[in-house]
């Protein structure tokens, strides 16, 4: 029994290394008085900064203001979900797989595209309403811009992944009931199928609100014109000022992740609370989808939903592509518009190469261990009962609360400062280690489902038989659990492959994945080769939702839990 | 990374070149310098040794830069992001904490209290070719310094700032001749320019209005920012694209690389102009070169610091950034007329010492009050 316990005790301990590690580190790094190269010296110069500055309460108000799109996404995501899952409208597939598409494509080369389309001056979308002799409507550089691009590219595909699970496991019996008794689809749909999946979009909405306050590419990249208008961009723009201001920035960061860490907190007592009703619902049984809705329905709700992710995804996806090829991105007006020159020129360039190596290399460095990793925290989760249970659930779900942006500032102070890390400066060590950090709740979460829909009788004859706990988790668990490891180690490959956020301040010099470099590329304005480089990364992209789609179907409660990564 | 001059045979083929000559070391055909001493060869075997360096600098300078000294000196360099905002962190934070992972930072000013605190390393000491010495080979005579001890921060580029692009088919260059010219009743809100509030207030935007400040006074630059400035941006680009497209006539806080690319590329309505009452101020862009004391590899560090302000290294720099170099020996390079200082007319330096310390602090109140009406 005590030696149970100390194993247990490890185990929490090592969980709250990642979980409360760089909180630790921003709290201290913010009370840093210290001047340039001086030791630290503890003083409140920095929280009275931030406190007495009027952007900070700007700044938070516009972060707030931007998260609108989680309502908005909830509702366009739900009516995607039961177009998909209980009108099976035509297509449905392919619209799935869209969405997971969606949610593997980078998103910084992404933005290129869209501003191709909206961008107030040249915009396609722009110059055709122009044509038709009325003001242009759109300016992706504005606050409305950036939600757009949000939630076209993150938010419902990202929300409509989650709630399709739910969708799926819905009981059939209350909505064949409302459709004999002569409901009207909408009545079915208002009555009887949100009720019931209201705990799971409640949970949906609070894990996006939670991402949505962190966000911090699309913002940086579009809010050129409103400076450090969202905490995310003013963090990073205190980190790279000269010479930058760390224990402000630091400070400014604790008062987010404050605020992030509560609704953390919140997140994860949903998440339990909604697994039981979850339960509830399975032991009714029943679940699956009505195809008896009337076909115009269906016929309807598929093209309204075809149209959406077409405009959505394929459009700026083509635009991307489009764009890679222009002589000058968005001159439409030149006597030759078009070039392979960016292609030839990014091909043939010394940091392609490099690129594409440090990309696979990070990807592959964070997926292999990762996935293992995380299949061992969640069969070492599901000997925990109690209290321990609890307290080990927390601390996997608080790295969700971490923005990336501030999570890279924080392993940078610590590779800098703390002398056990110290050998790892200068390495890809810390970006493994951010990234790991940054994917343990979604990688733990879709491993702990995985785990618990297996059945148990063989790992039980196994440890009947003699063998120890590591021996039937690598002789007999492991190997059931093979198609979820997968689909971890893709979801871990390509948030590898995609961060920006995260290993931006890590990033060893000469260490330049394909999405840092577009990120530099497109900072610089040269959106040119940035589109080039993200056609790439896309064509990546899409190799592994395939493959991860795939997988999925196998794994359909596991997409529940990808799905929260919204 | 954008590539300027060169094409891409000439790059494949000076990459093929170095790297042959890396495999075999044994071959003594580096051209560079012309007689070299028994010191130069020992630091170039060092630096061998070493590894090669690393620079952190401006994204733009490519591949051609890094190929131009690794022929010149037979030393492997890899250049790194090192002029944007992450790049600028990861210089101050390893610089401070005394834990560089690289050689050389290659960026804008203010790295003065670095110097100060004895946190970069002496670059003066560790010149040892005689052609970078030389004060012959420098216009004024001697290499300029940004930093007062003339010791840490060379400042090897300058070029003519503050210029006023406009859009000649929509505006009469001939009517925008003084900086009184700008405050026209006409070009009321029709003037874009860098967002002076960009954080570290180093940008564009931030400069051109100290030195307007500075020139024409408080009154002026609330005229300026009152009823004729329309809209700013912190992207350089967005400001060149509103002029070419006609979407503001007048553009202040511009760079040379985005006019000359829009150019090259066959957009012909694009005119810079000089004021001639107050004709600017002097630049160094983002050529100031900083070497932590802590970093790894002193001996490449050393030989890049001598290649770097040498004729070669200045030839290959300026027509990466497109600027001129101080110089007199890398004259008529690949940037546009207008960056050349006229010779005999006298130029605030933004990026001395002594300015940032004694006129700066007072032009930035000025500024703030300004944004703050």
């Amino acid at each position: 029994m005590r030696a149970f316990l100390g194993w247990r005790s490890a185990f929490l301990v090592l969980l709250a290394v990642p979980a409360l590690g760089p909180v630790g580190v921003i709290l201290a790094q913010s009370f840093d008085t210290s001047g340039l190269g001086e030791p630290f010296r503890f003083g409140y110069d920095a929280w009275r900064a931030v406190l007495a500055a009027p952007e900070t309460l700007g700044t938070f108000a516009t972060s707030l203001l931007l998260t609108v799109r989680v309502p908005v996404g909830l509702a366009i995501g739900f009516a995607i979900a039961w177009a998909v899952v209980r009108l099976r409208v035509p297509g449905h597939q392919l619209f799935e797989y869209l969405c997971w598409f969606a949610y593997f494509l980078p998103t910084v080369p992404m933005v290129s595209g869209w501003v191709l389309l909206l961008d107030r001056d040249f915009g396609l979308l722009n110059a055709a309403v122009a044509g038709l002799g009325l003001p242009a409507p759109f300016d992706i550089r504005s606050p409305g811009g950036i939600v757009w691009v949000h939630l076209s590219l993150q938010t419902v595909p990202l929300l409509t992944i989650l709630m399709i699970p739910a969708l799926r496991l819905l009981d059939r019996t209350h909505e064949d009931a409302a459709l004999v008794a002569g409901a009207r689809p909408a009545r079915v749909l208002g009555r009887v199928i949100l009720p019931l999946v209201a705990p799971a979009i409640l949970l949906a909405g609070l894990a996006s609100w939670i991402k949505a306050l962190e966000a911090f590419e699309v913002e940086q990249l579009l809010g050129e014109r409103l400076a450090s208008f969202v905490v995310s961009t003013r963090i990073y723009g205190m980190v790279s000022t000269e010479p930058p201001r760390m224990a402000e920035a630091m400070a400014l960061s604790m008062i987010l992740l404050v605020l992030l860490l509560a609704l953390g907190l919140l997140y994860s007592r949903a998440l339990r609370w909604r697994g039981q009703g979850a339960a509830n619902r399975g032991e009714q049984g029943g679940g699956g989808a009505r195809q008896s809705y009337g076909t115009a329905l269906r016929r309807a709700a598929s093209v309204a939903v075809g149209l959406y992710l077409a405009i959505t995804i394929l459009l700026p996806f083509a635009m991307l592509v489009m764009g890679s090829f222009m002589k000058l991105f968005g001159f439409f007006s030149l006597d030759q518009v078009w070039t392979t020159s960016n292609w030839s020129r990014v091909l043939g360039s010394a940091d392609f190469g490099a690129s594409l190596r440090a990309t696979l290399t990070l990807g592959l460095a964070t997926a292999l261990p990762g996935a293992l990793l995380f299949g061992l925290i969640a069969a070492g989760m599901t000997r925990l009962r109690g209290p321990q249970a609890a307290a080990a659930s927390v601390l996997v779900w608080l790295p969700w609360a971490f923005p990336g942006i501030i999570l890279g500032v924080a392993i940078l102070e610590a590779s800098l400062t703390l002398p056990g890390l110290r050998m790892l400066h200068g390495t890809i060590a810390p970006l493994i280690l951010g990234l790991l950090i940054r994917d343990l709740p979604i990688g733990v979460h879709v491993m702990r489902n995985a785990l618990a829909e297996t059945d148990s009788t063989m790992a039980d004859a196994a440890r009947i038989s003699g063998a120890g706990w590591l021996r039937t988790f690598l002789r007999i668990s492991l190997p059931l659990q093979m198609p979820a490891l997968t689909l971890v180690f893709l979801i871990l490959f390509a948030g590898a492959i995609r961060d920006v956020g995260t290993i931006l301040l890590v990033a060893p010099p000469g260490f330049q994945t394909l999405s840092l470099q577009t990120f530099n590329y497109i900072s610089n304005s040269q959106f040119e080769m940035a589109t080039v480089l993200g056609t790439i990364v896309a064509l990546l992209a899409l190799a592994v939702s395939v493959l991860a789609h795939l997988l999925g179907r196998r794994l359909g409660s596991v997409r529940s839990a990808v799905g929260t990564r919204a | 990374m954008r590539t300027i001059g060169t094409g891409l045979i000439g790059r494949r083929a000076l990459g093929a070149a170095s790297a042959c000559l890396l495999l075999l070391g044994a071959i003594p055909a580096l051209a560079f310098p012309d007689n070299p001493s028994a010191e130069w060869q020992a630091l170039i075997e060092a630096a061998k040794a070493e590894g090669g360096v690393t620079v952190l600098a401006n994204a733009n300078l490519g591949d051609d830069f890094s190929a131009a000294f690794t022929a010149d000196t037979g030393v492997p360099m890899t250049l790194a992001v090192g002029e944007h905002g992450e790049g600028r962190a990861r210089f101050y934070r390893e610089t401070e904490t005394g834990q560089a992972t690289f050689e050389v930072f290659i960026g804008g000013r203010s790295s003065y209290e670095l110097a100060d605190k004895g946190l970069l390393a002496a670059v003066a000491p560790m010149l040892i070719l005689p052609e970078v010495t030389d004060g012959a080979n420098w216009r004024d005579g001697a290499m300029p310094w940004i930093d007062k001890s003339k010791t840490y921060l060379p400042m090897p580029i300058g070029y003519v700032s503050a210029f006023v692009l406009i859009n000649k088919d929509i505006l009469d260059p001939a009517s925008v001749k003084v900086w009184d010219d700008l405050l026209k009743p006409e070009l009321a809100g029709r003037i874009a320019m860098h967002d002076p509030t960009v954080p570290g207030g180093t940008g564009a935007g931030a400069s051109v209005s100290l030195f307007i400040a500075e020139a024409k006074g408080q009154a002026y630059l609330e005229s300026l920012y009152g009823t004729q400035i329309g809209e700013t941006t912190a992207d350089y680009r967005q400001l060149v694209d509103w002029v070419a497209r006609g979407t503001y006539p007048v553009a202040l806080g511009t760079r040379a690389l985005d006019i000359e690319r829009y150019r090259e590329e066959g957009v012909d309505n694009l005119q810079v102009l000089n004021m001639q009452d107050v004709p600017g101020y002097i630049s160094g862009g983002t050529s100031i070169m900083a070497i932590p004391t802590s970093a790894p590899n002193k001996a490449a560090a050393q030989v890049f610091a001598n290649w770097f302000l040498s004729r070669p290294g200045q030839a290959a720099f300026s027509r990466a950034a497109r600027a001129p170099s101080f110089r007199t020996d890398v004259a008529g390079g690949d940037w546009p007329e207008y960056l050349n200082p006229e010779p005999g007319r006298v130029y605030i330096n933004q990026y001395d010492q002594n300015w940032a310390e004694t006129v700066e602090p007072g032009l930035r109140t000025v500024l703030d009050e300004v944004l703050s009406k």
